[in-house]
């Protein structure tokens, strides 16, 4: 596998790792949410360079999954939680 | 390694650099809203550079224009994501006293 791609998806692995933290620590939901997008995001340039090292086509569209469903779950969470309004009872 | 291939590893580390200041903001900033834009700004751009690097490196043009067509996802759901997660934040504050 090519070297430069193996070495920065190593070193993006480990910036994921490092969004966990957050992930666990943050005192508010919306933190958490933005670990879960950050880690879309990471997810989505992993893929992209294990598919150009290791010269695949088809983790493009791994990448374009992980995209859509990154996005798709934090817009659907945020969605849940929205900012409250008078005479709203259907949110918990 | 042709100056092709020179050009995009490049333009992968810098995106890297930006991904590395994206996830030190998450981690350090005092805020919700700060950690947002460390989302929004470091990690979008560090994602942009990664899949610019390797669109210019890759085999065929089809391949290159997944590349840049998934970037432009992402970027089209980070914004509302994060005027969501805005939002959202407000309630949270409630809830969590």
């Amino acid at each position: 596998m090519s070297t430069p791609a193996a070495w920065m998806a190593l070193w993006l692995l480990v910036l994921a790792a490092l969004s966990l933290v957050r992930l666990g620590r943050g005192p508010s939901e919306s933190d958490r949410m933005a670990s879960v997008q950050i880690l879309g995001s990471l997810g989505v340039a992993i893929a992209a360079l294990l598919g150009t090292g290791t010269r695949s086509p088809a983790a493009g569209t791994v990448a374009l999954v992980f995209a859509l469903l990154a996005g798709v779950a934090t817009i659907a969470y945020a969605r849940r939680y929205r900012p409250p309004e008078e005479g709203r009872d259907d949110v918990d | 390694m042709t100056w092709i291939d020179g050009l995009g590893w490049g333009l992968v580390v810098a995106g890297g650099g930006f991904f590395t200041a994206g996830t030190v903001g998450l981690l350090r900033f005092p805020d919700t809203l700060t950690r947002l834009h460390a989302l929004t700004k470091a990690d979008n751009t560090g994602l942009g550079l990664v899949m610019l690097g390797l669109a210019v490196q890759a085999e065929t043009g089809r391949d290159a224009g997944l590349l840049l067509l998934t970037w432009a996802l992402v970027l089209t759901t980070a914004g509302p994501v994060a005027a969501l997660l805005a939002a959202a934040r407000s309630r949270d504050g409630e809830e969590e006293g």
